[in-house]
């Protein structure tokens, strides 16, 4: 089997739990999702026989795996803190969505002056952060380590939603009420 | 001050380094002591008399048509000048009209030279607009920030494209008006200018669909989805009135969809491969042989003779199991020490000494902390052992 190059990065990341996204930041990862656009075929084949399933979506790869049942509660539970963080999101700004921008300072600003925002962010979970702004750090951090953000300017703190994210969009437009009858 | 063209000439020549400067930073603010670097005393006075400069007494730029043949010729401006292409198309029919009223040869003449210089401009024209508009729209749609102003500017291109389509329907509308003028009254070449144009026209309209029908969709692209916004607003309630289980189908699209393992616990294994061997060529081979080999059905085990009906009538075993919870349980009422309860325990089966030492022991170690190790010892056949009673409460 002809392996293409940097074979060996795209499964360090992947197998880290990390997407490749076509608009990452990073020219490299870039070239990387490249390399998986050109090569996807070879790419499975090579990856299924050690356990890993190499997926796509529209502009991102990642690693899946069969969901054990002692994990969908942990699946579950993951789905429903990134649900949080979008409502959160879409509070502050309609058009967040794959490509949008912002920042810390930005959602901690909006934040002072909505107190829809400010009280979603209270709300979240997790966040170690003592005041405002360090909440909103935490938020993006949290994004970035579940691989749906990236840092795109290190100096003004700017992040930007990676292609990965029409994962959650595609999950969650999945998601339909059920079981429950209309008032009469 | 009145220039010919010998002057204008010159005086670009000599003033080379400092128009070129005044050139590159056109789109942004020149102060007049910055200029002074670049040329002698009194020469941007002489410039500005000459039209070639504009000043305000603080800053210096390039004459706006003195930019735009810069911009023109070297092909730079960032404008998309539809509006011109407009202009040249009016241009055609007037020529063609002057062209038909005049019998002089010579006017006849500069009009058809006119005429096959706009027909050569147009798709020149159209071409650069084409490139710059395509050029611009999937720039603004990757790199700019705010989304208002992104989509402000893609609306902003996709009307210049719908320029560029009323444009070409004049164009072609003239070029058909005057089809018999090209065909029958001109030289050669024209007509060839003529049929070039009507071409490039065709190649044209398939770009100008292309890039229509992308900047529609990178406008419907950034646009909000406001109906999913909606929804998550509707999960997100559901979820905080713990009702999203029982009245989403969410467990089920979590059992369904794909897993990324961003999402699961990380699970972690170790091997005694060596890590650049396994990202080797020789361990693709490797891992493929061992799936195989993996993959293959274990021989099954032949089943073994069937034993005989008379071996369970032969071999009666019974075996007497002390249950040491129920023991422990009378230890703590009996008020005595373990040793004493044990050696004098009445267990219904046959109980030597070594059996109930061992019972002893046992006992000891089970419920080591819920009895008190005192430090007295006692005597017994020999046996030296701790007086172990059970703790209070």
């Amino acid at each position: 089997m002809e392996l293409p190059s940097h074979t060996k990065e795209i499964f360090e990341r992947l197998s880290r739990g990390n997407f490749i996204s076509q608009n990452s930041p990073v020219p490299f990862e870039k070239r990387l999702f490249e390399i998986c656009e050109e090569n996807s075929d070879v790419l499975e084949a090579y990856f299924r026989p050690i356990g890993f399933e190499f997926d796509y979506g529209p502009g991102y790869f990642y690693f899946s795996k069969e969901l054990q049942e002692n994990q969908i509660e942990t699946k579950l539970e993951n789905i429903l803190h990134l649900l949080d963080y979008i409502e959160m999101f879409l509070q502050h700004d309609e058009y967040f969505a794959v490509g949008w921008r912002g920042s810390p300072i930005a959602l901690a600003e909006a934040a002072t002056d909505n107190i829809v925002i400010k009280e979603r962010i209270e709300k979240i979970r997790g966040l170690s952060g003592s005041n405002l702004f360090k909440k909103c750090e935490d938020i993006f951090k949290k994004m970035e380590k579940d691989g749906f953000m990236a840092l795109e300017d290190e100096y003004e703190k700017r992040y930007v939603v990676l292609t990965s994210y029409a994962y959650l969009v595609d999950f969650f437009k999945g998601v339909e009420e059920v079981g429950r009858n209309e008032p009469a | 001050m009145q220039l010919d063209v010998k002057r204008l000439l010159k005086m670009l020549a000599s003033e080379g380094v400092l128009l070129e400067m005044l050139f590159i930073k056109r789109d942004g603010i020149v102060s007049l002591s910055q200029v002074q670097e670049f040329t002698k005393e009194g020469s941007v006075e002489r410039l500005v008399e000459s039209g070639l400069l504009v000043s305000d007494g603080s800053s210096v730029e390039l004459d706006e048509d003195i930019r735009t043949f810069f911009e023109m010729v070297l092909d730079s401006s960032d404008e998309i000048e539809i509006g011109n292409i407009g202009e040249l198309i009016d241009e055609i029919s007037s020529k063609i009209g002057l062209y038909r009223n005049i019998d002089a040869y010579d006017l006849r003449q500069r009009y058809i030279r006119r005429i096959e210089r706009i027909l050569k401009k147009i798709p020149i024209m159209i071409s650069k607009s084409l490139i710059k508009l395509h050029q611009h729209i999937h720039l603004t749609y990757k790199s700019a920030d705010a989304y208002e102003s992104k989509r402000m500017e893609l609306h902003y291109y996709k009307e210049k494209l719908g320029l560029l389509v009323a444009i070409d329907k004049r164009l072609e509308s003239t070029l058909t008006l005057e089809a018999g003028f090209f065909k029958n009254s001109v030289p050669q070449s024209t007509s060839n200018l003529y049929y070039d144009l009507k071409s490039h026209l065709t190649q044209m309209r398939i770009s100008l669909v292309d890039l229509q029908r992308q900047v529609v969709d990178y406008i419907n692209k950034i646009s909000p989805d406001v109906g999913f916004f909606k929804h998550i607003t509707r999960l997100k309630a559901l979820k905080n009135t713990y009702e999203i289980k029982e009245y989403t189908n969410i467990t089920q699209q979590v059992r369904e969809s794909k897993t990324p393992l961003a999402l699961i616990p990380k699970i972690t294994f170790s091997t005694q491969l060596e890590k650049e061997y396994a990202y080797s060529v020789d361990f693709t081979d490797f891992v493929e042989r061992w799936f195989a080999k993996r993959s293959r059905e274990l021989p099954e085990n032949e089943p073994a003779e069937a034993i005989d009906a008379a071996y369970f009538d032969d071999s009666d075993v019974q075996e007497y199991i002390v249950d040491t919870e129920r023991l422990h349980l009378e230890f703590k009422d009996s008020g005595s020490d373990l040793f004493t309860f044990v050696l004098h325990k009445e267990f219904g089966f046959e109980q030597d000494l070594e059996a109930r030492l061992s019972t002893y022991c046992d006992m000891a170690g089970l419920y080591s902390k819920e009895y008190h190790f005192s430090d007295d010892s006692g005597l017994y056949d020999a046996y030296k052992y701790l007086i172990i009673y059970p703790k209070e409460g």
